[in-house]
């Protein structure tokens, strides 16, 4: 069969990889080096849409002033996730049938507007929001004029988004999206500020005899159902594989001072490691 | 008087829920699908495998190509091939992290996309990416067909492989993504060999064709070397619309105008 088509020879630049698929692991292997830290005093810190955002100025403007106080100690890439306005455009994408691609960008939107509040408030100490493609492309540049930035907690993946295993509900989102980026600069820490003191042994809205977990293996978590998590369960999953994020912070947002805490490398909150 | 039923449950779900929550999930999996540009077929044009070739390749493929856009509307995404895995090699021996080879790698996508622009520019055929997606229908209203580069978006946000760094979802996902979202009507990988073999023929002569497999039975077989991207095997397990695709051989005249029509001439991929 082959013998029909007609002999025409590739162009190649040579390279390690020239003329393979990229998809034999052999083949793939010899490039392997240790990955550096491109931006190893970053710290990212996502703050969460329903849990943060939309609990208004009682919740908000006492994290925007600990994050004001930390500016001149720590360099952040604060990343906003989407709350209620988002479960609303999902639902009505969803009653128009729109596929999870369409549903991503529509969602990543909400989060998006979070982030320009929270750097409207943060304005006058030089922080700004800048979209996907500037923290993609000069997060650098923009942390040298700035202590901060502010962005989308939700990754670009717009129309590109993966189906997930059931249903329609796009597989990634805000904690998704900051993990990916932090291991990516290899940051230096990665704190989810959310409105619990982390995770617990069992579920504690339920449970009276439920405690916190200081520390819990990724591996730990996914292996045990403890109910409802703070965080995504795809985090937890990706953190198998990241390079230099192995171990993430959930702290509680609702008590001042714990941000500070965090980027103390105090014990506060729930610390995910992944070996 | 309030609503009831799956609509209303999915409402109260969606404010009161984790969005990872299974029943959630359950409750979106029941509604019902819209496909958005359903009389589409994507076809993605190899960068290796194709476009590296030059003219003795590419002229053909795109002669055919014009030929089809008369009667099948059709998106075509452009591979990286050899200047892609330049740069991955460069990059990863930099010591440099899978966003910045996404990156990188995404730009080679993106001059196939623009060369097979210039060739089919005299046929009315745009190049379209970013923002300009929206205006797709358009696009494939008034020409018929479209080009974009293959490459998904994702930049610094790109899954981290198990081993090394190469970037996992390439130029064979974003293309699968693009027809998987639009519920488009087939998807068509346009590579230089007939389709799947047990191993890779070009360095292995006992390889043998696959003309038809499921994603589970090729998962199961867990071939060294594949045709097309692993992962994409993945997310056609979850799929919604293009549950199986079609690797054809696109340095054999007139098999892209054959597989179009519906015919089996390549491997099918069924999920």
């Amino acid at each position: 069969m082959t013998a029909t088509a007609p002999a025409v020879t590739g162009k190649d630049v040579p390279s390690a990889l020239m003329r393979q698929t990229l998809l034999d692991r052999e083949l793939v292997r010899p490039i392997d080096r240790p990955v550096i830290r491109l931006l190893p005093w970053l710290n990212v810190v996502t703050l969460g849409g329903r849990s943060i955002i939309d609990r208004g100025r009682d919740v908000v403007l006492p994290v925007v002033d600990e994050l004001r106080s930390l500016l001149p100690d720590h360099r952040m890439l604060i990343l906003t996730g989407a709350g209620i306005r988002a479960r609303h455009v999902l639902g009505v994408g969803l009653d128009l049938g729109l596929p999870t691609g369409a549903l991503a960008g529509l969602a990543a939107t909400e989060a998006e507007q979070n982030g320009h509040l929270i750097a409207a408030l943060l304005a006058a100490e030089g922080v700004s929001y800048l979209p996907s493609g500037s923290v993609a492309h000069q997060l650098a540049v923009h942390l040298a004029a700035s202590r901060a930035v502010v962005s989308n907690g939700f990754p670009p993946y717009g129309i590109y988004e993966f189906p997930p295993e059931v249903g329609k509900i796009p597989p990634h989102r805000t904690d998704t999206g900051a993990l990916l980026l932090a291991d990516a600069y290899g940051a230096a820490r990665t704190i989810y500020v959310k409105d619990v003191d982390g995770i617990f042994s069992s579920d504690p809205t339920v449970d009276v005899t439920a405690r916190r977990l200081p520390r819990v293996s990724a591996a730990e978590l996914l292996d045990n159902d403890l109910g409802d998590l703070p965080i995504d369960r795809l985090v937890l999953e990706l953190m198998v594989h990241t390079k230099h994020v192995k171990e993430i912070q959930i702290v509680n947002g609702l008590i001042p001072g714990n941000i500070t805490k965090a980027l103390r490398d105090e014990a506060v909150g729930t610390t995910v490691y992944s070996d | 008087m309030a609503e009831t039923g799956p609509v209303a449950l999915l409402e109260s779900l969606l404010m009161s829920k984790s969005l990872s929550d299974p029943e959630l999930a359950r409750a979106t999996d029941a509604v019902p699908d819209h496909a958005v540009l359903p009389d589409v077929s994507v076809l993605k044009i190899g960068g290796q495998s194709l476009m590296d070739r030059g003219r003795a390749a590419v002229h053909p493929v795109v002669e055919e190509l014009v030929e089809v856009k008369r009667i099948h509307k059709i998106l075509i995404g452009a591979g990286g091939g050899t200047r892609a895995r330049h740069v991955y090699a460069l990059a990863a021996e930099l010591g440099l992290p899978t966003g910045i080879l996404t990156d990188v790698g995404s730009a080679v996508a993106g001059q196939n996309a623009q060369m097979l622009g210039y060739l089919m520019a005299r046929h009315g055929v745009p190049v379209v990416g970013g923002a300009a997606f929206s205006a797709l229908p358009l696009y494939l209203a008034a020409a018929g067909a479209a080009i974009f580069a293959g490459m998904p978006p994702y930049d610094m946000w790109q899954h981290v492989p198990s081993e090394g760094v190469i970037p996992p979802y390439r130029t064979d996902a974003g293309c699968y993504l693009v027809a998987e979202t639009y519920g488009c009507r087939s998807m068509i990988f346009v590579k230089d060999e007939d389709g799947l073999y047990t191993a890779n023929p070009k360095n292995d002569s006992s390889a043998t064709f696959i003309p038809e497999i499921t994603v589970d039975e090729l998962i199961e077989l867990d071939l060294p070397d594949l045709v097309i991207e692993r992962p994409v095997l993945e997310l056609m397990r979850r799929a919604r619309h293009v549950r199986s695709v079609q690797v054809v051989n696109g340095l054999r005249p007139g098999l892209i105008t054959r597989a179009l029509a519906g015919e089996h001439v390549g491997t099918i991929i069924s999920a």
